[in-house]
């Protein structure tokens, strides 16, 4: 019996009801379009192949029907084994004469580019990525017209078949790392990626480290930066969020902002970020350390002034910190899954009437609170640390309040010696600091204007490793 | 563990570090006890005398490329006399290691907390220094030039804190040691020197650049320009009480806090001298590593460790409760050990490499 493509099609996809098949009567034979009702634009499937068809005069074969008389500008061929999947991909199957073709004429709903939430920007582009990977590769290809941009295309998730994009510039991205992600991302077997994150997990040397591998960005201006440094860019369909490799710890110390404001005033800013990261990680620890082992190294007057502020709380001191530090992290929770309405009666409730209440009702001190709410707020002078600086900070309390200072400082080298560890896609995690790269301490914790920055960050490798030419003012 | 290189900016950063710690805690007062003021000099001379051995390095360095230290001497000295000499390394490393337990459990107790235990320290120290010696040379090189600003700028400020009401300039006036003294204080004290024939351990992982040997240098200068002028501040700061103290750094950073009503600022003393002893006590406990497998032809590194660390327990249970009896110890029976690393190892060295030299002349 001869192969069908309208009957195969009804017995592979005819038990949804958002699939249809349209056929038309002409002199030349019947024409049947098969396409997803709820995936595809009608009006277009209408003013581009139906309208044409049946308003063509004399008898035509696939190749003019393919080739004349519609109107669509991506027409890719189709075949019996394949154009199940094709019309599950969005496209419109056209059947005819015993072939098929397949037409893009995709319609599905898209946000459109807005600032992203967690990277806003006081100057600079303000557009973000949303959840279309087509739109997501628009707004990269359109900061780099290039032909040296190379986007390879691959789909992952039995089920899902979800869109990933790796793209980066072959004359800068070292191809030994692009080799080494595509094999990754091919190698993968699972049943689904639902968000960017799936492809980020497959893509870690250790999935049990508490330490970001790698980046994750909103913002096209942001990637295309980072591309022009080496790095490569991995889009997912259906997530707004790209990925970056190669990653090193201080990309999350910069900001998009810091390349449209003066240097100098983001070299101050960088060091106020460095100094909220010391404070969100060791300053509870540090403070137990000093109340309950090394009180000397305070004033007399705040050893005083701490004695009268604790004297009758019925906690000790890690208990004390522990505690502020849970109706803190609760109060986190619930704001971020609360309505946006009930955000601010939230922030009622727990600063004020957990927070006051509890400071007089002598169940916590305000030492205690300042320390701990300075510490939450100093987390998110790098936003993108917060989950990894959360644990810390929880570490830092356990070995503050049980060994000290030292035991502080033996967390520290630890943490510093293990993150020395991490050489993900052959780029030290520390870099430029350890090792010390001199040319790349230019763009580290301080930054330089960009007339001095001439070279690409030898930590990642880049092919071409010159990006300015022409003299500074050094 | 992993046969990664480090750097010549690296290698001049750990040998910045071996130089620096141990001089911090008991050498000051010992100097002091034995030579006066005169103390300086002698650290001076110690600082000079690293210098050379950093001249060593790079000579030997120049002569065997990428051959260990074990290679270099077994095929010169047979197998049998090599694995004694590890022996004596591993011995020497180990009785550093338990110096510098020492010398840190006493200066945490006395500046950071009295209530400190040896348990508590033993619990902080020990598995810091197994994690950088597990993670192999190349991460405590990173490790250490990460650092490193931070034990220059602490030491720096620790420096600058106590400036004001020393009589810096008067120190020179009053230096009134003798030859005998000096050469005494040399002699009795050589336990404190030698610290960076660790680098020999390592010498196949070092990495030098004819053009990077500035790298290796300028840090070490640096730091041994700090250290001197350590000793100088301290010795003008409490000039005849120098022998009561044992926490050099600390000591004249206190000094200026009992002449100020401002913060307590020796918390960069305490945070300098704990970067320094981490560090310095992985590169030990990596070092005597290193000669343990050595002499037993091992290569797992977990056997070697855990023996390592039953032994820095075992020691400790002897030692670390009575610090004065182990300077007395050290004083009379491991300075042999100092000396033999520190003098007869390099003239075994030059002579191998003396020999190499006329072997290939001929040739």
């Amino acid at each position: 019996m001869a192969f069908s493509f309208t009957q195969s099609a009804k017995k592979e996809l005819g038990i949804n009801k958002d699939f249809l098949i349209r056929n038309l009567e002409t002199d030349s034979g019947n024409v049947s379009i098969l396409f997803l009702n709820s995936m595809t634009d009608k009006d277009e499937i209408a003013k581009q192949i139906i309208m044409p068809i049946l308003s063509y005069n004399g008898n035509f074969d696939f190749e003019t029907l393919k080739n004349k008389i519609i109107l669509s500008a991506e027409i890719e061929d189709a075949n019996k084994s394949d154009f199940v999947s094709k019309i599950l991909e969005n496209k419109v199957v056209v059947a005819f004469d015993k072939k098929a073709m397949a037409i893009d004429l995709e319609s599905i709903p898209t946000r459109t580019p807005t600032e992203p939430p967690t990277s806003p920007n006081i100057h600079g582009p303000r557009e973000g990525f949303v959840e279309n990977i087509k739109s997501n590769i628009c707004l990269i290809r359109k900061r780099l017209p290039t032909k040296n941009l190379i986007v390879k295309s691959m789909t992952v998730g039995r089920e899902t078949k979800t869109k990933v994009q790796v793209a980066y510039l072959q004359n800068i991205a070292d191809k030994n790392i692009v080799k080494e992600i595509i094999d990754k991302i091919t190698a993968l077997d699972i049943d689904g990626i639902v968000d960017s994150y799936y492809i980020a997990e497959c893509l870690k040397y250790k999935p049990h480290s508490l330490f970001e591998q790698i980046g994750f960005q909103e913002k096209p201006d942001v990637v295309v930066a980072k591309m022009l440094e080496g790095r490569i860019a991995i889009i997912v369909d259906g997530s707004p969020i790209v990925l970056t490799l190669p990653y090193m710890v201080f990309e999350d110390f910069q900001s998009s902002n810091d390349y449209y404001t003066n240097y100098i005033y983001v070299n101050f800013i960088r060091i106020i970020r460095t100094v909220g990261l010391l404070i969100a990680t060791v300053i509870p620890g540090v403070y137990l350390s000093i109340r309950l082992h090394s009180y000397k190294v305070l004033p007399i007057n705040y050893i005083i002034t701490i004695a009268n502020s604790t004297k009758n709380l019925p906690f000790t001191p890690l208990l004390e910190i522990a505690f502020i530090l849970l109706l803190f992290q609760v109060l986190y929770e619930v704001s971020l899954r609360l309505p946006q309405y009930l955000g601010l009666a939230t922030s009622i409730v727990g600063a004020l009437v957990l927070g006051d209440t509890g400071v007089k009702a002598g169940l916590i001190s305000p030492p205690g609170v300042i320390i701990v709410a300075l510490s939450i707020m100093a987390i998110y002078t790098v936003p993108s640390q917060a989950s990894t600086l959360t644990i810390l900070r929880a570490v830092f309390v356990v070995l503050g309040a049980t060994l000290g200072i030292f035991g502080i400082m033996c967390g520290v080298i630890y943490i510093i010696n293990y993150v020395n560890t991490l050489n993900y896609y052959n780029t030290p995690y520390l870099a430029p600091y350890a090792p010390r790269i001199a040319s790349d301490l230019k763009d580290a914790m301080f930054k330089k204007p960009l007339k001095n920055m001439k070279s690409r960050p030898k930590a990642l490798n880049p092919k071409n490793p010159i990006r300015q030419r022409g003299n500074s003012d050094e | 563990m992993n046969n990664q290189t480090i750097s010549c900016h690296q290698v001049g950063i750990i040998a910045s570090i071996l130089l620096l710690t141990l001089k911090f805690t008991n050498l000051p007062a010992l100097l002091y006890n034995i030579n006066g003021i005169g103390g300086i000099i002698t650290i001076l001379i110690i600082f000079l005398f690293n210098f050379i051995f950093i001249g060593i390095i790079i000579w030997l360095k120049s002569k065997y490329k990428s051959e260990s230290l074990y290679n270099i001497l077994s095929k010169n000295i047979g197998v049998f006399f090599t694995k004694i000499l590890y022996i004596i390394f591993f011995l020497f490393f180990i009785s550093k290691i338990l110096s510098l337990l020492s010398d840190s459990f006493g200066f945490i107790r006395d500046v950071a907390d009295e209530e400190f235990t040896a348990f508590n320290f033993l619990i902080c120290f020990v598995p810091v220094c197994l994690a950088l010696a597990k993670s192999g040379i190349r991460n405590i090189g990173r490790t250490a030039e990460f650092f490193f600003p931070y034990i220059m700028v602490g030491l720096a400020i620790s420096i600058l804190l106590s400036f004001v009401p020393v009589d810096i300039w008067g120190v020179g006036t009053q230096i009134k040691g003798s030859m005998g003294g000096l050469f005494k204080s040399l002699a009795e004290l050589s336990f404190w020197n030698g610290d960076l024939f660790a680098l020999l351990i390592f010498i196949d992982k070092i990495e030098i650049k004819r053009s990077e040997i500035k790298r290796i240098i300028t840090p070490f200068i640096i730091i041994g320009f700090l250290l001197v002028c350590t000793y100088c501040v301290y010795y003008s700061l409490y000039q005849q009480t120098s022998i009561f103290h044992t926490n050099m750094l600390y000591d004249i950073v206190q000094y200026a806090i009992g002449t100020s009503s401002g913060w307590h600022m020796d918390i960069f003393a305490i945070i300098v001298f704990s970067i320094c002893i981490l560090i310095q006590g992985g590169i030990f406990v990596l070092c005597a590593n290193e000669c343990l497998k050595k002499i037993f032809n091992f290569e797992n590194d977990n056997i070697t460790l855990t023996a390592i660390v039953l032994l820095l327990i075992f020691d400790d249970y002897l030692f670390l409760d009575d610090y004065f009896e182990f300077v007395t110890y050290a004083k009379i029976y491991l300075s042999w050990f100092a000396t033999i690393i520190i003098i007869l190892v390099p003239i075994l060295l030059a002579f191998i490499s003396l020999k190499r030299s006329i072997k290939d002349a001929r040739c």
